[in-house]
């Protein structure tokens, strides 16, 4: 069996040993995506890290409306319409939910789990500067998070079991980065939407096994040679790429190319930086989560955020931006005038933004604009 | 051309005609044409009560505030931007560094100069929307107003921003984007509202210490553009200046709060709640003005005068509308007593002495204890202690579209409001800073028929 065909089998039978490990009194801790809860820390103290990583459906979208005011992002709707509608298993099996408050968008999913369900949920600040204050402040949230997660599990986080975690994750990171690198080829071995579903996957896998299963692909994939791409190589950016919304792109390739690489807020695991398993190890946690991760657009300032974009678009020879933005994301709406005024005059490049509110009825018009904009690079 | 409105404003004329120069040249900054004049005549005579010489010294005082900002630039030697939801004592402090420095809370001045008395703010959403606030995305009309008095170039670029980010994520990417447009120095006042759900009102010290050090670095940023140094005097008079108005509006709104039939209308209430968030160049004026009412109304309520009917239903009403003096008439003229309106009154929480010791710190925690700010489960406790202490007999929590962290709140409040207190609840969505989609005609018929409701549950 191939390392996908084994990973297939593993995300079939992944609830059922959730349930599984759930009846025997394991706990299961929910998070919410953007890169700023350290799983290692919730797997150390002998719980299951699960990312609320499900997107793309209108249903809860809908039904999110009875709870929270429409305007708040798309994606933090549907983490409580997904919870509400009792239809997506994972999110009923979470017995706490830590939410790194990045936004109030991510705010109003702490709020409404904590007003609606009888979910334990912890909130822990993430700065919107890298200054020292915003680090520290970031630190100290980790320390209360290791606090709440050692009395929550009866475990404790022991420093043994912490650089074990930590290693580990570094592994899947290191494995990620090489798989991603794969893809500066003519013939990528791997697409953009097998990249992210992967990336999805890790993000609710048992962890050993998805990096044993993960070592196996990167083996494979270094063999296989994928079909030249013909058309432009296209960077996907933007604010959320959920578990299930991979509408872009069936879109992107239809329309005659490729996404190549991509940088989100949500959604894609950051695999760009490993923890340094050494001395304070919360510390070093903190030093990698906070410090070396890229800036989403909610930071002030997240010029920085632009500067690595471009840098992956050169690394990657990419010719055009897709900007993909969920509806009221508002950090990412307000980025785009000055983020595609500097990567034209930075790097000569073009950019388009779509934006979704997981609703069928938006497919129409974005394959038009997806097919314009990638012709349209065709001839430059 | 604009005589009879500086006087219905509470100007004299020996005033006008002194600052007749300045008036002509920032109403031509402004756009405010002559057409303009009758409008804001009609709709300052209709909105607010001109019988009451301190509502017309509220409008003197937010007239001049109008006048004095785009003209700041060649009035002052420095200035400095920012806007609500900015601690009021920062901007106050620097305020009191030198007569040198401008420092204004712009869209503010805007919405209630341009809103309230010329009712002419759609250009100026307008050009927010076209610099990068996009139409439709629920982006704050505040920060629409803010950016597009720059963008069109009714009001200058400033030396510096200071952007409050702290409670709401708008500022900050506002500022953003001006910064990046037109090169603007700016500091980002940054906060995490992260203390868990039921802790208000236990703040965490944590919390509190960050946001004061980020006023603290405000302050650092202050002084390295001006070349002034904030004094432990200019400190202590920006608190003085924050906290003498807001205890004179205080009163006032208590006065009203108690008076059956409600003494004055909250659309002039409304003229006197931004003072304390907003530093003003005669502040002595506006605190004399806020005298004078508190008199008059005084005057009212021994005689047994007021608004609306006496043994009106008394209703908790979640919001101010800064722009639209007609919103809160409508709801008098259906025969509704607000008798608490948005945060007006200080809970219990508040009037304890702060367990911080230092200068930002007490700053920030007077707004934590603040439970809408701190927190959705914070702001679902205040609201109730609003409505039991008051014991309303209803609540419109009216939310504006675009204001996330306040708008998070509502649904839930309404919930626990019901469960509670078993009071009727209506949950309206308006714009404080936007009318253009949510009109007082609009909102009528929900407001008219839950007035209906609590009337017939009276009279039961
Ligand atoms: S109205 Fe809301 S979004 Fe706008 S500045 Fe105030 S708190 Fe922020």
């Amino acid at each position: 069996m191939d390392a996908m065909d084994r990973l297939k089998t593993h995300m079939d039978g992944r609830l059922r040993e959730l349930t599984k490990k759930r009846s025997e009194g394991v706990k299961v801790v929910g998070y919410a995506p953007g890169g700023y809860m350290p799983e290692e820390m919730v797997y150390a103290a002998g719980a299951i890290p699960v990312c609320l990583i499900r997107g793309g459906d209108h249903e809860p979208v809908a039904e999110s409306g009875a709870y929270i005011p429409r305007f708040i992002d798309t994606f933090c709707r549907s983490q409580i319409g997904y919870r509400m509608l009792e239809d997506e298993p994972i999110y009923q099996l979470v017995d706490l939910l830590i939410v790194p408050i990045t936004d109030q968008n991510m705010r109003a999913v702490a709020e409404t789990w904590s007003f609606y369900t009888d979910v334990d949920v912890f909130r822990h600040g993430v700065p919107c500067n890298k200054e020292e204050a915003g680090y520290q402040y970031y630190l100290g949230g980790l320390l209360r998070l290791k606090d709440k997660l050692e009395s929550f599990t009866g475990n404790k986080i022991e420093d043994g079991k912490l650089r074990e975690a930590i290693e580990l994750w570094n592994r899947m990171r290191s494995l990620f980065k090489e798989i991603s690198l794969l893809r500066k080829g003519k013939r990528p071995p791997i697409s953009g939407e097998e990249f992210a579903r992967l990336s999805h996957a890790s993000l609710i896998a048992d962890p050993p096994v998805f990096v044993e299963i993960l070592e196996s692909l990167l083996e494979e994939l270094k063999k296989k040679e994928g079909a030249e791409i013909a058309g432009p190589r296209i960077l996907l950016t933007g604010s959320t790429l959920a578990m299930g919304d991979y509408k872009v792109f069936p879109l992107v390739q239809g329309a005659g190319a490729e996404i190549v690489i991509e940088e989100f807020a949500e959604g894609i695991r950051e695999y760009w930086n490993n923890v340094e398993p050494n001395g304070n190890l919360i510390e070093a946690i903190a030093e990698t989560y906070f410090k070396k991760r890229v800036p989403p657009a909610w930071f002030s300032p997240s010029v920085d955020r632009i500067d690595f974009v471009l840098d992956l678009a050169k690394d990657f020879g990419v010719e055009g931006i897709l900007w993909y933005q969920l509806l009221y994301r508002d950090a990412y709406d307000m980025q785009t005038p000055y983020f595609e005024k500097m990567v034209k005059e930075k790097a000569d490049l073009r950019m388009l933004k779509v934006e979704s509110d997981y609703d069928i009825s938006e497919r129409g018009p974005m394959k038009t604009r997806i097919e314009a904009f990638i012709e349209m690079l065709g001839t430059r | 051309m604009y005589t009879e409105l500086f006087r219905l404003c509470g100007y004299e004329d020996a005033e006008i005609e002194k600052e007749r120069p300045r008036i002509d040249k920032a109403f031509g900054m402004l756009g405010i044409e002559k057409e303009d004049i009758p409008r804001a005549e009609k709709r300052v005579r209709e909105n607010f009560d001109l019988n009451l010489q301190g509502v017309r010294q509220l409008l003197h005082v937010w007239m001049d505030e109008l006048i004095a900002l785009p003209l700041c630039r060649e009035e002052y030697n420095k200035v400095i931007y920012s806007d609500w939801p900015l601690p009021g004592p920062l901007v106050m402090a620097a305020h009191r560094m030198s007569d040198d420095i401008y420092i204004g809370s712009i869209g503010e001045v805007l919405n209630l100069g341009m809103g309230q008395i010329f009712d002419k703010l759609t250009p100026l959403l307008e050009a927010g929307e076209e610099t990068g606030l996009g139409v439709g995305k629920a982006h704050c009309g505040l920060w629409q107003t803010h950016i597009g008095g720059i963008a069109k170039g009714m009001i200058p670029i400033p030396d510096l921003m200071i952007s409050p980010n702290w409670y709401c994520d708008q500022p900050s990417h506002a500022d953003q984007l001006l910064a990046e447009l037109y090169d603007i120095p700016t500091v980002y006042m940054d906060g995490v509202l992260d203390d868990q759900w039921g802790q208000w009102p236990d703040i965490s010290e944590h919390l509190i210490a960050y946001m004061g050090d980020q006023m603290e670095k405000a302050f650092k940023k202050i002084e390295e553009v001006t070349g002034y140094t904030l004094t432990e005097e200019a400190r202590q008079d920006g608190l003085n200046d924050t906290w003498s108005t807001y205890l004179n509006f205080n009163t006032l709104a208590e006065m009203v709060s108690k008076s059956d039939p409600q003494a004055i209308s909250h659309a002039d209430l409304t003229l006197a709640f931004m003072f304390s968030f907003t530093p003003l160049r005669k502040r002595e004026l506006a605190n004399e003005a806020l005298s004078i009412l508190i008199r008059e109304t005084k005057e009212r309520i021994e005689k047994g005068e007021g608004v609306v009917e006496k043994g009106a239903p008394r209703i908790y009403f979640g919001l101010r509308f800064a722009v639209d003096p007609t919103i809160h008439k409508m709801v008098e003229s259906l025969g509704l007593r607000s008798q608490v309106v948005f945060i007006d009154w200080m809970t219990p929480v508040e009037t304890k002495p702060p367990k911080s010791t230092k200068y930002s710190d007490i700053v920030m925690e007077a707004f934590l204890r603040r439970g809408v700010v701190h927190s959705a489960s914070g702001g679902i406790e205040y609201i109730i202690t609003y409505c039991r202490e008051w014991n309303v007999e209803g609540a419109i929590l009216c939310f504006p579209y675009s204001c996330r962290p306040y708008a998070i709140l509502p649904l839930m409040a309404r919930k626990a409001i019901k469960e509670e207190l078993g009071i009727p609840v209506l949950v309206l969505e308006g714009d404080t800073y936007d009318t253009r989609d949510y009109s007082a005609g609009q909102l009528r018929t929900r407001v008219e028929t839950f007035a209906e409701l609590l009337k017939m549950r009276k009279a039961a």
